[in-house]
């Protein structure tokens, strides 16, 4: 009997021994270390050729929005939060996504991407400089090959296939799942690097912290799942452990007051247009009507937030299905035709919003010819065809290049049959 | 022997009445516009839009790669196939956007994923269920929007054929693993499985050039050849009518504009 336990109790400690053989910690060190062999091993190049894939690939398609403008400011907020004794062939460089998806992440070559869905969400440069800093601790703690020698591509599949996002079915995402995914403690170790960051650059901490407030309203479907910018109740949990650093003295700023030079809110309105753009594009017309009125709230008397609020809602009342589905989407309701004749019913509702604030961006700015085009469409899908003829007629005569001409042609022919 | 008789006839009707009903349930996964089923929209000229493919490598370790050179090699043999059926099927086609994705035209590369997401999310109607009934599979009213517009218009084109192709090969490693746990299985309970090597799906739209509806798609897959997929997805679209067929190609091309405005005959924004 005791020789059966010793080979039960012998079999179980083989088994651990097997089980965290896969679990040690390899032994990276950071960029900022003299001797890192950044880019030395075989994985590390792995990973660095997949970053450049990765980088090539969405240049190749357009992914990332060129404004110089926006993008000097980014590189003017990041590049002070880079140390200055990085040790190894990294180039930092920043990089902004035409994705309407609150996200952020760090490839371990050092290109960082913002998406324009984050951007649009924060306040001031104070956050923008936390989040910044945050993904630049990624880089110089090295995690992205922290992350692959511990987990391999385990965890890779299973990232996959959380990643059924609505309407965004984007090629970098399985790139994320591959290069960048981390562990909490991860996440964790990249939040002090960020906030040490800030504070050195003499920025409010409080103000960098507030990030996490910002994202706790973005919705669940916002963001991507297990990622750090997703709306999850940790965001909570970080700011309280942050918070208590500060208080401690850890950690503590030059300037207490300062959120920065006051250039976001230059861009903050750009930001949130193109956010509605890419969400219209993506049909999350609830998301986009969000955004829109998030937009009023700020600047009542632009004639863009009304007309992209207007889009928001004929397309709720054209699309009716599509509204429904991201309904369910957003909420985590089931989709079904219960849900859709629910969507059916507000149509009259939905096309009061939109000729409502159709007109009310044509009163703020005659000009606004897409106004034009949103009202036609309302009032061909709702049988008006006399109105639909004269706003469609208006809109292509207030402009030469105009994209869908044939469309608006075709349909201006339909209206005279 | 009256019992087994007996049997022997029952069989043969529960065999007849399956037949008799399931007779009128052929399925299949083309979907269609009603306006292009019943030949109200008339196509004459389709421009291809470049092959979507990813084509991975999987391996032993997880540790699954993307096969870039093969990818290419597939999209180069997709397009050229395509070209090939559609003429052989009567329709003019224009290959202008194929090149515009490697001349580094960001725009455009931008608005070709645009595209790629909005199909996307037609798929979520349009294919809801995979098979429907052959007599459902005409009246889908699913559409991308205008935002196809500048690409039809660009090459004078009335629709656009969307390609993409997702496949897979296995390292000779996983396939012997496979093999070993087919094996297993089968000694615990007689079942087994045939791994597969290679395989892939592919899935063809049809969209209307002007209103960017789906006017027909079609998707096939397996363990086959990317051409051997598409072969078989391609021959489901139907031929452009006879009359239209006589037309000489060159022609069609040149005619594209008026043939545009034939072809779009109801509202649908």
């Amino acid at each position: 009997m005791y020789i059966v336990w010793t080979k039960f109790v012998g079999m179980l400690a083989l088994c651990g021994v097997v089980l965290c053989a896969g679990c040690a910690t390899p032994n990276v060190s950071a960029l900022t270390a003299a001797n890192n062999d950044f880019g030395q091993s075989a994985d590390e190049k792995k990973l660095l050729s997949q970053a450049k894939n990765f980088r090539d690939d969405l240049d190749r398609k357009g992914m990332l929005l060129e404004t110089p403008a926006l993008l000097a400011y980014v590189e003017r907020v990041a590049h002070p939060l880079i140390p200055a004794d990085i040790n190894g062939d990294v180039h930092f460089a920043f990089h902004i996504l035409r994705s309407p998806i609150v996200n952020a992440f760090a490839l371990p070559d050092g290109n960082i991407y913002l998406s324009v869905g984050l951007l649009a969400r924060l306040e001031n440069d104070a956050e923008l400089a936390q989040v910044i800093g945050h993904e630049i601790g990624h880089v110089v703690l090295r995690h992205a090959l922290k992350g692959y020698q511990t987990n391999r591509s385990q965890m890779v599949a299973a990232h996959i296939a959380d990643l059924v996002l609505f309407g965004t079915s984007i090629a970098y995402l399985p790139y994320i799942a591959s290069v960048a995914s981390y562990s909490r403690e991860q996440e964790e170790e990249a939040d002090r690097f960020g906030l040490r960051a800030i504070a050195e650059n003499g920025y409010s901490l409080a103000a960098g912290i507030h990030i996490f407030d910002v994202l706790n309203e973005v919705k669940k479907t916002e963001s991507i799942e297990g990622s750090w910018y997703s709306s999850h109740p940790s965001n909570k949990e970080r700011a309280a452990v942050l918070t208590k650093l500060t208080q401690s003295g850890a950690v503590m700023s030059l300037q207490p007051g300062k959120t920065g030079d006051d250039t976001y809110p230059l861009f903050a309105l750009q930001l949130l247009q193109e956010n509605i753009r890419l969400k219209l594009n993506a049909r999350q017309y609830e998301l986009a009507a969000d955004a829109a009125k998030r937009g009023l709230s700020t600047k009542n008397d632009s004639p863009w937030f009304y007309y992209y609020q207007g889009e928001a809602y004929r397309n709720m009342a054209e699309d009716p299905k599509g509204a429904a589905r991201e309904h369910a989407w957003i909420y985590g309701k089931t989709y079904n035709d219960s849900l859709v004749a629910d969507f059916e019913k507000r149509k009259p509702e939905f096309s009061d919003v939109a000729e409502q604030a159709y007109q009310q961006a044509l009163r703020l700015d005659g000009k606004l010819v897409l106004a034009e085009r949103g009202l036609g469409l309302l009032y061909l899908r709702n049988g008006n065809l006399s109105a639909a003829r004269a706003n469609l007629t208006a809109y292509l005569a207030q402009q030469a290049d105009i994209a869908d001409r044939q469309y608006i042609n075709h349909l201006l022919e339909e209206i005279t049959k | 022997m009256k019992i087994q008789k007996r049997n022997f006839v029952a069989a043969w009707l529960v065999l007849g009445v399956l037949v008799a009903s399931t007779a009128g349930c052929a399925m299949t996964p083309v979907r269609q516009h009603p306006d292009f089923a019943s030949g109200k929209r008339k196509i004459q000229v389709v421009a291809l839009l470049p092959p979507d493919v990813e084509y991975r490598h999987l391996v032993f370790t997880g540790e699954n790669e993307r096969d870039l050179p093969r990818e290419q090699a597939i999209s180069q043999e997709l397009a050229s196939a395509l070209e090939s059926s559609l003429q052989a099927k009567g329709y003019a086609v224009k290959t202008d956007l194929l090149k515009q994705l490697e001349s580094g035209n960001k725009q455009f590369n931008f608005d070709f994923e645009q595209i790629k997401n909005a199909y996307t999310q037609a798929t979520k109607e349009l294919y809801a269920y995979p098979m429907v009934q052959v007599d459902e599979s005409n009246k889908f009213k699913v559409g991308l929007g205008p935002i196809v517009n500048p690409f039809a218009a660009s090459c004078g084109a009335d629709a656009l054929l969307l390609v993409r192709y997702g496949g897979f090969d296995k390292s000779s490693g996983l396939v012997a693993k496979e093999i070993v746990g087919s094996a297993l299985l089968a000694v615990l309970t007689r079942a087994y499985y045939v791994p597969v090597k290679n395989g892939g799906r592919i899935e063809l739209a049809l969209i209307d050039g002007v209103t960017g509806d789906v006017l027909w798609s079609n998707n096939s897959g397996g363990a086959v050849a990317p051409g051997a997929s598409l072969n078989l997805a391609i021959s489901k679209l139907p031929t452009l009518p006879a009359v239209l067929a006589k037309t000489d190609a060159p022609d069609a091309k040149a005619d594209s504009a008026s043939a545009q405005t034939q072809a779009a005959t109801t509202v649908t924004p």
